[in-house]
């Protein structure tokens, strides 16, 4: 039996018994095949010293038992690590952020509370996935849509604590911006409800946000100072249309007005769909004017300037572009909704782009809604339609092989970078030549997301081998990415478990204010410290000698500025 | 190969069972995770998963398809119907039964985890040998059947790659999890 850090054996037996009498025998996993399961199979400490594993996992089943189950852990002082249901590979997955925590795996906690289709909110607790949401509204023919990650079995909960995002309107993407109202078990065993929620008798937990008095909601996000039982979700209303629209520019310095111009759109709330910049003369992006599309793969002066080892000639690659008539640049907008509002949407789009010499605009097909099965099944991802899947069961990274071994997952690294075109080209050019480094591709001209409001989001998948010496390189990799990001003024969001560590130390404004902060309402909170120990880089008083990760540590060759 | 529309034109099929057996079992030596004794009470699976991105395992479902009780077939999307579906068939907590991916697989045992079935033996098989024969179907009808005394040695259980890209097949049983005596 592997027990946690300072626990005595009986102890950790007594409390297993008592997790028991509260879930039963059946859910109750201490076996190694069981344990298995809550290793994150994308860890970039695999089989290493330093990988987190759990010494047990229990289900429970309701909030109560979760709240008998917290007093439990504080009485025998155990840690506990509360999962959704695990889904988040590339950030973690099921795995606890120290060794040696119990697994609360809430999966069993699966009920959708209600859906309200009138004020369009629905409220879930942890184990409902996506599939099971989007089931339940379409088994009863409301007209919701929700906004749902690209893997459909994570759950919404889950997703959103970890901050989380999808690709319908820009109220919705960010999965925790668009929850109202949430209800936890503190640490203590407390049960709180935010916002509205905290009147007994509240009619509007999720429709109104800001409560009386702070707003705590964000102290659950990436965070562990509760355990979110329950929380509500604004949910869209489901559209009338859908279309694309595709406008592209000539040359490469037109991203500075494309970019400029279209935030603008979005800050007006003109434009509310996700969209997307890409490269045609790269080959990277949707390019309409079908009839004049060159074969710009098989172009040798653009595939000699595409591979060139000393980075991209922009100008080189905007003269490629424009002798064989292909643009630089292309954005692709989501529309939705009526006819009419798309269609004025779209006028806005045009006139407001119309100052950019060279642009062309192409309006798609307007396509009536609910999308046919056929048409569904065609389509290369759903998420744009807020239509969950496990797309060809397509979880496996690209490159499949690294260093001589094969890539069996991702690690994700997710700056943010400023909305404007100029940053988000020498980001590219940054972070393309850390790849070059490591010898890993790094796809020409592939444009940062524009799925947050005011930022663009950089989300690149790292590989992970079963080698520890691979992996080693890719931690090596990673904090050298972390380090140049955050040299250059650009922060993760959001990050793998072994690197929680590493990336709040970038974060170190005022020494550290951010971070003594959060110690100060970790222990307020928790003064046991048992629930998630180090997760998101929040220790507990008699743990913060452990702060930053051996194992990741000493990979770094230049560690971040203090 | 055998097409979809093949299998599903066989339907669900419910074949003559053999006798359940008790019988314990061992993963390989060298099995790190699964290193310990499992004791199960072995039944004939109540179903197959057919993954038809495997030659072998719609070749398998085709000549089984007397001897199966119901065959599955994964669709190339797994969508919220799909996964309804799965989770009602986990929520039966009978044997399942599968030839498929690596990738497939990876989903499929955290899907039946949340309804407390568990991988419990795993087989892998080189696809560029799956054409001439090399899984031993005999073997395999026998073990999903029932036969439990039938199985090989598994490999170990979890050692495999959440990877499409592997050139290898996996033939496995997934189990509801048994509730050791020792447990707490």
């Amino acid at each position: 039996m592997k027990l946690p850090a300072g626990v005595r054996d009986h102890e950790f037996t007594a409390a297993l018994t008592a997790f028991a009498g509260v879930v039963g025998k059946e859910w109750l996993f201490t076996t190694d095949d069981d344990l298995a399961l809550y290793r994150d199979p994308y860890s970039i400490l695999w089989g290493e010293a330093e990988e987190s594993w759990a010494s047990a996992a229990v289900a429970p089943t309701s909030t109560d038992e979760v709240i008998a189950l917290v007093k439990i852990a504080n009485h025998f002082r155990i840690p506990i690590y509360p999962i959704s249901t695990g889904r988040n590979f590339g950030y973690g997955g099921p795995a606890p952020s120290m060794a040696g925590c119990v697994v609360f795996d809430l999966k069993r906690m699966n009920r959708i509370v209600e859906i309200d289709e009138r004020n369009a909110y629905a409220v879930v607790e942890p184990g409902v996935s996506y599939f099971d949401l989007y089931s339940a509204i379409q088994e009863r023919g409301l007209k919701l849509w929700i906004d749902c990650a690209m893997p459909g079995w994570g759950a919404l909960i889950g997703n959103a604590l970890d901050g989380g995002i999808g690709l319908t309107l820009a109220p919705y993407r960010a999965h925790f911006e668009a929850q109202c109202g949430i209800e936890a078990v503190l640490p203590n065993g407390q049960l709180l409800r935010t916002g509205m929620g905290a009147m007994p008798t509240a009619k509007t937990w999720q429709h109104f946000k800001e409560g009386f008095g702070p707003r705590l909601d964000g102290l659950f996000k990436q965070s562990n100072f509760g355990i979110v039982t329950k929380m509500g979700f604004w949910l869209m209303p489901a559209p009338e249309n859908h279309t694309t629209g595709v406008v592209t520019v000539p040359g490469y310095r037109d991203i500075t007005p494309l970019v400029d111009t279209i935030s603008r759109l979005e800050h007006s709330r003109i434009v509310q769909g996700l969209w997307s910049i890409a490269s045609p003369v790269a080959g990277t992006g949707i390019f309409v004017v079908q009839g004049d599309v060159p074969s710009r793969e098989k172009d040798p002066e653009i595939q000699a300037l595409l591979s060139s080892p000393d980075g991209l000639d922009m100008d080189g690659l905007e003269a490629a572009g424009r002798r064989l008539n292909v643009p630089f640049w292309s954005c692709e907008f989501n529309f939705y909704g009526p006819r009419k509002m798309i269609e004025a949407q779209w006028s806005c789009v045009c006139e407001a782009l119309s100052g950019i010499r060279g642009v062309s605009f192409h309006l798609n097909a307007i396509s009536p809604l609910p999308l046919d099965k056929t048409t569904v099944d065609a389509l290369p991802e759903t998420a744009t339609f807020g239509i969950p899947t496990l797309r060809n069961f397509d979880l496996g990274p690209v490159p499949s092989s690294y260093d001589g071994q094969d890539v069996v997952g991702h690690v994700f690294f997710s700056p943010i970078v400023p909305r404007n075109g100029e940053v988000a080209l020498e980001a590219l050019a940054v972070f393309a030549r850390i790849f070059r480094k490591y010898q890993l591709p790094f796809p020409p001209l592939q444009f940062p997301r524009s799925v947050f409001e005011r930022s663009l989001l950089m989300e690149m998948g790292l590989p992970v081998t079963r080698s520890p010496v691979v992996n080693k390189k890719v931690r090596a990799m990673h904090a050298e990415l972390v380090q140049t990001a955050a040299d250059h003024g650009w922060g993760a969001y959001r990050t793998a478990t072994a690197f929680y560590d590493m990336v709040m130390d970038t974060y170190s404004f005022n020494d550290h204010a951010l971070r003594t902060t959060l110690d100060t309402i970790k222990d307020a909170l928790d003064p046991n410290g048992i629930v998630s120990p180090g997760r998101y880089s929040i220790w507990p008083r008699h743990l913060r000698g452990k702060r930053r990760a051996p194992a990741t540590s000493s990979d770094l060759s230049r560690r971040p500025k203090k | 190969m055998v097409t979809r529309r093949e299998i599903l034109t066989a339907g669900a099929i419910f074949g003559s069972l053999l006798p359940i057996t008790t019988v314990a079992f061992f993963d390989d030596a060298n099995s790190q995770a699964t290193s310990s004794q499992h004791t199960i009470s072995s039944a004939p699976i109540s179903a197959f998963l057919m993954d038809d991105e495997v030659e072998e395992s719609a070749r398998f479902a085709k000549a089984l398809r007397t001897k199966l009780q119901r065959i599955i077939v994964l669709p190339a999307t797994l969508d919220s119907k799909f996964y309804s579906e799965l989770n009602v068939l986990f929520s039966s907590r009978h044997l399942i039964g599968g030839i498929t991916t690596g990738a497939a697989l990876f989903c499929l045992e955290r899907i039946a985890w949340n309804r407390g079935l568990r991988l419990v033996w795993r087989r892998n098989f080189s696809r560029e040998a799956t054409g001439q024969g090399t899984i031993p179907f005999a073997m395999l009808a026998r073990s999903l059947s029932g036969d439990s005394r039938a199985l090989t040695p598994s490999n170990p259980i979890r050692s495999y790659r959440p990877s499409r890209s592997e050139q290898l097949v996996h033939a496995w049983i997934l189990s509801p999890k048994p509730v050791l005596a020792d447990q707490a």
